[in-house]
């Protein structure tokens, strides 16, 4: 019983390790961002990839994810996951090629490429206030923060 | 005649003195009466001196007003939005203590705002847990000084920063203390502007943190504990002297990262006891002069994008890397400088060293490309090929060399300034620095 009960807890130990290699997580107030080695604070801007290996790259901003990619960095191909910070619930991550996007300067992000992302097209309209561009999609979101 | 040289006798007299004698002084209990009220009915360049605590949500500031503090003067945002929103032209707050702003993710909400105008000056306050303290934009030739301002300890991610500035000209910031913030003092589009003698520890992110600003100077400014000490990115022409970069500790922690800076001066700046003293990534005709890097993990990290660089005159002492790059640095000049690890001779004793020294150890370039081989620091085998490397050099950049190498440290760095050497290196920690101890010249 006791060993069958180790062997479980050894079992979902190493499940919870698996698991966090697809996830990234962003320890804040310590990560530095892999593009612009700003430490990472701002808990409504910032992104993270991960790699099929398992390895992670924070952002503090979309901006920085979205060039340090385009910059050849990390292979496309090779990133599993892509999240971003959902900016009506700071802190959480969500996939950004599923999120919906506003782009404007009322959205003052560390590296100032002042996209605020959001989990549903609803919040997405609710933050709309002045003459933010949006809702944008991830691709489109790539290509004003490319140039 | 007379009449009209008495005429003009008056006027100037109404022009000079008019304004001074008008000028009303409000005497305000908070108990007794209202601050927003006296605003309303006080005239352009009166002055209100509160007394009590002033409890009325966001007080708007649209005339030229002198607000004093008297006796425990208190103002409290009540949590409702800005505690005191300035926008009028020569506005002066001096002596009150500021508290309370409401806290949002999606507003700036801070203890004073001030928007669109110039000559603000903001003296002698403090401003106690306040999501900005201060916060200005578009605003010139503002004056903030001598604030002391503390953030939550507790609640560290949600502190924004202590002295914001955006979009302005020619900003004084002098002696203010601040803590707990996530930047102690953050610029962005910040130009002509002095930053001198202040004091940031204990800040999330930055003690100071530059962004797109440009031909600003920072001085004699003492950054300790911060998550990185100063952050000097995408800007042009900084000044950079006579600071303090202390314990900035942590894997991403520096005493001052560059990042993308061009023309920059950092003269004078002393940084102990951080894991790196100076980052740089991306930086051309960069000047580093008369620095002391003393007991860092490592003095400075180059990137191989840096391009005409000028390192000159530093003392390094007692650090665990002296110099580290992740690739060659040709464009650069390293002349001139005091380095402990020094092992050659003067025989023409003319000060400098007769065989260039290489600081680039075999070991520094191990560790940049493999950072676990980190393990095997100060082992005998590391010191022997390090020792190897040094004889018959392989790996290190050829222009990684300083061909003039200091036999002593200059006597101006290491007995000058404000803190003495002496003051900021625990006696007989390193062997140099016992060395310098004894040097009977150095009365630091």
């Amino acid at each position: 019983m006791r060993r069958s009960l180790l062997l479980l807890l050894t079992l979902v130990t190493f499940g919870s390790f698996s698991c966090s290699q697809v996830d990234p997580t962003i320890d804040f107030g310590r990560s530095e961002c892999a593009h612009c080695r700003m430490n990472v604070v701002d808990r409504q801007f910032a992104a993270a990839i991960s790699t099929n290996k398992g390895r992670q790259y924070v952002f503090d901003d979309v901006s920085c994810m979205v060039r340090f990619v385009e910059a050849g960095n990390v292979a496309e191909e090779q990133v599993a996951a892509w999240r971003v910070c959902d900016h009506s619930a700071p802190g959480v991550l969500i996939d950004a090629t599923t999120a919906f996007y506003l782009h404007g300067p009322a959205f003052r992000s560390p590296m100032r490429g002042d996209v605020a992302a959001f989990l549903t097209e609803d919040q997405c309209r609710k933050a709309q206030v002045g003459s933010e561009d949006g809702p944008l999609d991830w691709t489109a979101v790539r290509t004003t923060l490319a140039k | 005649m007379t009449v009209v040289r008495y005429k003009v006798l008056s006027l100037l007299i109404a022009l000079v003195v008019g304004p001074a004698t008008n000028a009303r002084t409000w005497m305000l209990h908070a108990d007794k009466g209202s601050l927003k009220a006296t605003i309303d009915r006080a005239a352009p360049g009166d002055t209100i001196v509160i007394s009590g605590t002033v409890l009325e949500g966001t007080v708007v500031v649209a005339k030229p007003l002198v607000l004093l503090g008297g006796h425990e003067a208190v103002i409290d945002g009540g949590a409702e939005g800005d505690v005191l929103d300035v926008t009028a032209d020569d506005v002066t707050v001096r002596g009150i203590h500021i508290r309370n702003p409401r806290h949002s993710d999606l507003d700036d909400l801070a203890g004073i705002k001030v928007r669109s105008c110039r000559g603000v000056v903001i003296m002698g306050n403090t401003f106690h847990r306040c999501f900005f303290a201060m916060h200005l934009s578009g605003v010139r030739d503002a004056v903030v000084a001598g604030n002391t301002v503390i953030g939550d300890p507790d609640d560290l991610d949600h502190m924004a920063n202590g002295i914001h500035l955006w979009k302005c000209s020619n900003a004084t910031i002098q002696n203010n203390a601040i803590r707990h913030h996530r930047d102690g003092i953050y610029f962005e589009f910040v130009t002509d502007s002095r930053i001198v003698h202040n004091t940031a520890v204990h800040n999330q992110r930055y003690g100071l943190h530059f962004m797109f600003s440009h031909r600003d100077v920072y001085e004699d400014n003492h950054f300790e504990d911060n998550g990185a000490g100063v952050a000097v990115m995408y800007s042009k022409v900084i000044t950079m002297r006579r600071n303090t970069f202390r314990a900035n500790r942590g894997a991403s922690a520096y005493g001052l990262l560059l990042k993308e800076i061009n023309d920059g001066r950092i003269e004078g700046n002393r940084f102990t006891d951080n894991t790196t003293g100076i980052m740089v990534d991306g930086c051309n005709r960069v000047r580093v002069e008369n620095n002391m890097f003393g007991l860092n993990g490592w003095a400075l990290r180059l990137f191989a994008n840096a391009f005409a660089c000028t390192l000159t005159g530093n003392v390094f002492s007692g650090n665990t890397f002296d110099v580290s790059t992740n690739g060659s640095l040709e464009h650069n000049t390293l002349v001139g400088n005091y380095w402990d690890r020094y092992t050659g001779y003067d025989l023409d004793r003319d000060g400098h060293g007769d065989v260039p020294h290489r600081p680039l150890g075999f070991f520094t370039l191990l560790v940049e490309r493999m950072p676990y081989a980190m393990v095997f620091s100060r082992s005998l085998f590391v010191s022997l090929l390090d020792r190897a490397e040094r004889l018959i050099p392989s790996l290190s950049p050829g222009s990684m060399k300083d061909d003039e190498p200091l036999m002593r440290p200059p006597n101006k760095i290491a007995c000058g300034g404000r803190a003495g050497w002496s003051t900021l290196v625990p006696i007989g920690l390193h062997a140099s620095c016992a060395r310098w101890h004894r040097d009977p010249t150095c009365h630091g």
